[in-house]
């Protein structure tokens, strides 16, 4: 017989141990290979994004880049009369206007959003193919199947589009995309009605040529011909696509990144204090290894070759399972706002052999410090002589975690806010988070002790005997304490987050404008109608209003968001100088103080539609925020908005009203239009976006799965330590603890290391969320604490924390208290 | 590993031992100065109240501890100056070990449990004195058993054959028969002695048991830490009125 055999034989008869530290770890790493395989169907989605053209050979024609804002260049549109002139062009057999615009859907009183796209009359140039029904006409759109399903449309339905303006069609033919990319049209139209709905008569997006003999020389062809515009083969423009995809999902990617990192943070924490639980409860056993001549090495082999084991087969069982959630989360990633490839994740070798390899990786390096603490315990003391306490691993561990904090402190005060790099914000805020985590966790752990001298043992008896064992070891509690305390943490502080973010859009909106009233689009519609002015104008009691718009701008070199706006003196708020607001005269403009211009002074403000010269009246401090949470950069005159923003539908429509007249005022005026809402300043200001929300429901929700998975370590954590202390256990039944006392007893303590781990985590969440917030966001931003969502998040966690102590705690009432006692 | 002095006639040298634990006002003196030798083939007993200081005497002498001060010579291997690993494998090969409880690894047959130094060194034992051995222990057909197939006393001398496996330079036993009845108490009492009769083996026996007197060449009285008797050729009366007195 050799060593190995004796790993061997230690495997085997450990199994039944093994087995709940391998689910805790496969259930950790299922989120990880979940996430990850998202991840890389998102990054294969990209290499394959296809042109959004049917297949015939091609070129298109686009007005040249005026500017990119995060690579996407802003392009004005073509006038429509150019279409000819390519048409007439030697070697074009066709050439189409292509417009698109996003528009609002109404089908039976439900709103959506949809991207309306043009119906080519050439059949090789169209991207999709009718599957029932005709194709669009005058009077009649085509839908994909996709939107179709989602809508519960069929041909002959009635459907309205909403854009600039409001047009009732029916649903005339269902198509099929030709290709699975993201980002095609879901519903297709001849141009003149595409140009109706979005806004943009007159215009084309771009032209969409076919032709030949080959693609080169009809892109020579039309090039010579139109040198003013840009000329792109078919394959550049995929490539050009590609290009676009991977910019769009950089990131989610990073988003699906930082989580598969929490999730193996979460996993290693799970697989310490699964090992050194299962270390904890061998003692013996490894000290008789010892004293028979086992080397420390020896013995840290055995661990970690039971820790390698405990992730090969976690690993095997998470890809599967990890590529199926993937799968399910495919399917639903609309519902979360993202936008993922038809082609979704599969499980392949690939997929299997990183699961393995990571879940190896993560046992072996999870357990190496418990291994090694495992070689060196003393088999002195764990043979029955004396013990030398040792309370300096609890210490260690805050020390390094206020060592952490301090780093992440000078870190994040060394930059100003106006310039923060976010590569390093983002760096600081994990050591913040992570120090936070220790120094809370070791914390947890020191309480533990108080608390047993405080909790009467007469009146509490169940409870001071749960405290008691929570007590014994401040650092195994600390240890079973942080794996918890990350996932409840990380939820809790993404709460903080989005409820300061949202605080900040609100108070920065409130500050931005000043109005008695406001009419925007409702929920999915993409803005209001300049038509709608007129009626706004019109209506009893309204004294002024205006448009508002935003669009993207190039102010000098700097690339940035800027309003458009009228009547600035009734209508800008308090984040603007009074002086600065009086000092416009409907020409000039005003810019944020941090571009570098100063009053009287000229510069050039370049839109996707043109550019204008203009004037700096002056400028306002401080980053302000839109309802979008884009800073503002510039306030422009309306006039100039209009001029070099793309054609579409206003942000909303601000009024002032006279004395007693206020919203439902306004609402009767403008009448019943289910695409537009009326509300105040206040309320306008509180409705932040919903695609953010529903992004943050993504994260809360991947975040909440990896809570689940440390409810799955504590359950192990808890059944180690049962195991542990059967003789302990059968000793208290032995007395007269009833078998429901000690289940009792067994739940009471994962209940109390949950209670003091949601408190740890609440404090954590508030404090690093106030920390975080005040160093990334802009000046100003309030740090909002939901204190509600973070009472449910405490209350939920302690609950789903106790429930973990019952498995244990069912275990614990089937120990035989004769064995137990002959075991001792 | 550390060379082995060729002769000596004894098998352990302690000098000036003084281990303590704990801080301040919670420090407790184990053992308090102690120097000893143990001389080769003799069979020596230990004998004290509980908490006097056996239990940590003889895991210093073992090298499962190491001592605050002084120095603990083993075969004339100086302990103190083996690393933690030197000192394991030294203990592995020259040092047989016997507790209370018999402490054997749970997951390994009998066999495997009396042959765990081999197989920690992966090197095959003498297959004659193996043979002997158990057919000495009387546990030659309980050897494919696990220790929960075992009785309290078999797996004691299962203990004692993993001991003795090596032929250690000596055998130390720490109340090796505190955890058995009486008949199987005497039985491991008298493997012991004819280790040492037969083989030539030391043994260091620590216990409470008066009966071991009988069998001991020699006894140590412990109280607080300190040797307070040492008794050559000892009489079971005058030792017990040494050890109430």
């Amino acid at each position: 017989m050799t060593f190995n055999a004796l790993l061997a034989a230690a495997l085997r008869f450990q199994r039944r141990h093994i087995l709940g530290r391998t689910v805790a770890v496969a259930v950790g790493l299922v989120m990880v290979v979940a996430t990850l395989e998202l991840q890389g169907a998102l990054t294969r989605g990209v290499a394959q994004a296809p042109a959004d053209l049917g297949n015939s050979t091609s070129v298109i024609v686009r007005a040249p880049a005026a500017f990119g804002v995060f690579g996407e260049a802003q392009r004005p549109g073509l006038p429509v009369e150019t279409i000819d002139s390519v048409a007439a062009v030697s070697g074009v057999d066709r050439a189409e206007g292509d417009d698109q615009g996003t528009v609002g859907v109404v089908v039976d009183g439900d709103r959506s959003k949809a991207l309306l796209g043009t119906w080519f009359e050439d059949e090789g140039l169209r991207p999709a193919k009718v599957a029932f029904g005709e194709q669009p006409s005058d009077v009649a759109v085509a839908v994909t199947i996709d939107l179709a399903e989602r809508e519960g449309l069929s041909v002959g339905d009635p459907i309205e589009l909403v854009g600039q303006d409001r047009v009732k069609a029916t649903v005339g033919g269902i198509v099929e995309p030709l290709s699975d990319g993201p980002g095609g049209p879901d519903i297709y139209a001849p141009l003149a009605t595409v140009n109706a709905i979005v806004g943009t008569e007159g215009k084309v997006g771009r032209i969409v040529v076919s032709g030949g003999p080959t693609e080169a020389a009809l892109a020579s062809a039309v090039f010579v011909s139109h040198p003013e515009q840009d000329t792109v083969t078919r394959t550049n423009l995929d490539k050009e696509r590609t290009d676009g995809e991977r910019n769009r999902a950089y990131g989610t990617r990073r988003l699906f990144t930082l989580f598969a990192g929490v999730a193996i943070a979460v996993t290693a924490l799970i697989v310490v204090s699964g090992t050194a639980a299962a270390v904890v409860r061998r003692t013996r056993e490894l000290a008789t290894l010892r004293t028979a001549g086992a080397t420390p090495r020896q013995v840290k082999t055995l661990v970690l070759a039971e820790a390698a084991v405990v992730g090969l087969v976690g690993g095997l069982a998470a890809g599967p399972l990890g590529t199926i959630m993937a799968m399910v989360l495919h399917g639903r990633s609309g519902g979360f706002g993202l936008t993922l490839p038809e082609a979704g994740p599969r499980l392949d070798l690939t997929t299997l052999a990183a699961s393995v390899t990571l879940g190896v990786v993560l046992g072996v390096v999870g357990a190496y410090f418990p291994a090694r603490r495992a070689g060196r315990l003393s088999v002195s003391a764990a043979l029955g002589g004396l013990v030398e306490p040792n309370r300096r691993l609890i210490g260690r561990a805050a020390a390094v975690g206020v060592v952490l904090i301090a780093i992440a402190l000078i870190m994040s005060g060394n930059g100003s806010r106006a310039d923060t790099d976010l590569g390093r914000a983002g760096l600081s805020g994990l050591l913040l988070v992570t120090g936070s985590c220790i120094v809370a966790a070791a914390a947890v752990g020191v309480v533990t002790g108080l608390l047993e001298r405080i909790v009467p043992g007469k009146r509490w008896p169940l409870t001071r005997l749960a405290v008691g064992n929570l007590a014994r070891s401040p650092a195994r509690t600390a240890g079973t304490a942080i794996s918890v305390l990350v996932g409840i943490g990380l939820v809790m502080l993404t709460t903080v987050f989005a409820s300061s973010f949202d605080a900040n859009v609100s108070t920065s909106v409130r500050k931005l404008y000043e109005a008695d009233a406001t009419l925007s689009g409702a929920r999915d519609m993409p803005g209001v109608p300049r038509s709608t002015v007129e009626a706004v104008d019109g209506a009893f009691g309204v004294r002024s209003s205006t448009p508002v718009r935003t669009g993207p701008v190039k102010i000098g070199s700097t690339v940035g968001t800027a309003i458009a706006i009228d009547h600035p003196r009734s209508f800008l708020g308090s984040a603007f100088p009074a002086a600065a607001v009086q000092a416009l005269d409907g020409k000039s403009i005003l810019v944020r103080s941090g571009l570098g211009l100063s009053p009287g002074s000229q510069v050039t403000v370049m839109g996707a539609e043109g550019e204008v010269k203009t004037k700096v009246a002056g400028t306002f401090p401080g980053r302000i925020v839109d309802r979008s949470g884009a800073v503002i950069d510039a306030v422009l005159p309306l006039s100039t908005g209009d001029r070099i923003f793309h054609a579409g539908p206003d942000q909303a429509i601000l009024a002032r009203t006279f004395g007693q007249f206020g919203p439902t005022d306004l609402k009767k005026a403008v009448g019943t239009n289910p695409a537009l809402q009326v509300n105040t300043l206040s309320d306008y200001a509180d409705g932040v976006g919903s695609s953010g929300g529903r992004a943050l429901a993504l994260v809360l929700g991947l975040l909440f799965m990896t809570l689940v998975t440390s409810m799955i370590g504590l359950t192990n954590t808890v059944m180690a330590s049962v195991g542990e202390r059967t003789p302990e256990l059968s000793l208290l039944r032995a007395l007269g603890l009833g078998a429901g006392q000690l289940a009792r007893l067994v739940v009471m303590e994962a209940a109390v290391l949950a209670s003091m781990v949601s408190v740890a985590a609440a404090v954590v969440a508030v404090a690093t969320g106030s920390l975080l917030v005040s160093s990334v966001a802009p000046a100003g931003t309030p740090i909002s604490v939901p204190w509600e969502q973070i009472a449910l998040v405490a209350v939920v966690a302690t609950v789903l924390c106790s429930l973990a102590g019952l498995i244990p705690a069912i275990r614990a009432t089937r120990i035989s208290v004769h064995e137990g006692l002959v075991d001792e | 590993m550390t060379k082995r002095a060729d002769t000596a006639d004894d098998v352990v040298v302690a000098t000036d031992l003084y281990r303590s634990y704990g801080r301040g006002s919670a420090k407790v003196v184990a053992v308090d100065d102690v120097s000893l030798r143990i001389p080769r083939g003799s069979f020596t007993v230990i004998l004290g109240a509980s908490g006097a200081g056996k239990t940590t005497l003889l895991h210093l002498l073992a090298g499962l501890d190491r001592p605050d001060r002084g120095t603990v010579t083993v075969g004339g291997v100086d302990l103190g100056s083996l690393s933690e690993t030197a000192r394991t494998v030294f203990r592995r090969r020259y040092i047989g070990l016997v507790f209370q409880h018999s402490e054997l690894v749970p997951y390994l047959t009998a066999r495997s449990n009396l042959l765990l130094s081999y197989l920690l060194d992966d090197k095959d034992p003498d297959p004659e004195w193996m043979d002997r051995l158990t057919r000495a222990l009387g546990i030659r057909d309980r050897l494919e058993q696990l220790p929960s197939q075992l009785s309290g006393g078999e797996e004691q001398r299962v203990a004692l054959g993993r001991a003795l496996a090596t032929r250690p330079e000596i055998v130390i036993a720490d109340e090796p028969h505190g955890n058995l009845d009486v008949r199987q108490g005497a039985q491991v009492l008298q493997i012991l002695r004819s280790s040492c009769d037969r083989l030539g083996q030391t043994i260091l026996l620590a216990t409470h048991d008066p009966r071991a007197i009988d069998i001991a060449d020699r006894v140590l009285i412990v109280h607080d830490g300190k040797i307070t008797h040492d008794v050559h050729a000892p009489d079971r009366d005058a030792v017990t009125q040494l050890l109430v007195s």
